[in-house]
């Protein structure tokens, strides 16, 4: 799966992550997506199980659910044999709603100004990261990128 | 209160869904802090279900 995401970022899909859903009853399938993967794995609570509850009807065994950058369902599909028609099912929906990331623009208005700058200071001192603010691609959003941003806005 | 559920209701319908719980994979870069918000905030999310019940 880190695999595709690889992909995908090659193909220009930069602001876009696949994160691994385990379950806190299954050690050996968490540990195993984390010997073979380095994306992102969270724990969903068995038995309640509430983020498998929060995603019905769309979530099953080996799905993928996307959802748009304010949390929107956009599209899902089965992804046990990950194979050429569910990764451009995938790309489709991502060319649909894939919105370019603009670097240095925190809040995403098309914008670069004072309130990218207070958005990159709050990243620093909460020790946040956020692509949209990684100005020079070091994955820490520190000082370094908050000069890059004040600079593009001086000039 | 019918107004409440009626709300309630359409938020369910318009989405947004939401969680922070924190990345367990040593090799991830986001290791340790809570995804997907606020860590992946500005990204489309996919989410992989490896397993079920």
């Amino acid at each position: 799966m880190s695999n595709f995401q690889n992909e995908l970022k090659n193909d220009g899909y930069q602001n876009i992550v696949i994160i691994g859903i385990g379950q806190t009853n299954f050690n050996a399938s968490n540990n195993s997506f984390c010997a073979s993967s380095d994306l992102p794995l969270v724990m969903d609570s068995f038995p309640n199980l509430p983020i498998r509850q929060q995603f019905l009807p769309y979530y099953d065994s080996h799905s993928i659910i996307i959802l748009d950058y304010d949390g929107n369902y956009i599209g899902h599909t089965d992804v046990t044999n990950l194979g050429v028609s569910e990764k451009n099912y995938i790309r489709s929906v991502l060319e649909q709603f894939y919105q370019e990331l603009i670097l240095g623009d925190i809040n995403g208005d098309t914008l670069i100004n004072i309130q990218d700058v207070v958005l990159a200071v709050n990243l620093v001192l909460n020790t946040q990261y956020d692509l949209s603010a990684d100005m020079n691609d070091d994955l820490i959003v520190n000082i370094l990128d908050i000069i890059q941003i004040v600079n593009i806005i001086l000039e | 209160m019918k107004i409440f559920k009626i709300l309630f209701l359409l938020s369910c319908l318009l989405g947004n869904y939401n969680y922070s719980l924190e990345d367990y994979n040593e090799t991830s870069p986001s290791y340790g802090r809570n995804v997907w918000e606020p860590e992946y905030l500005n990204h489309i999310t996919m989410h992989y279900f490896a397993t079920q019940g």
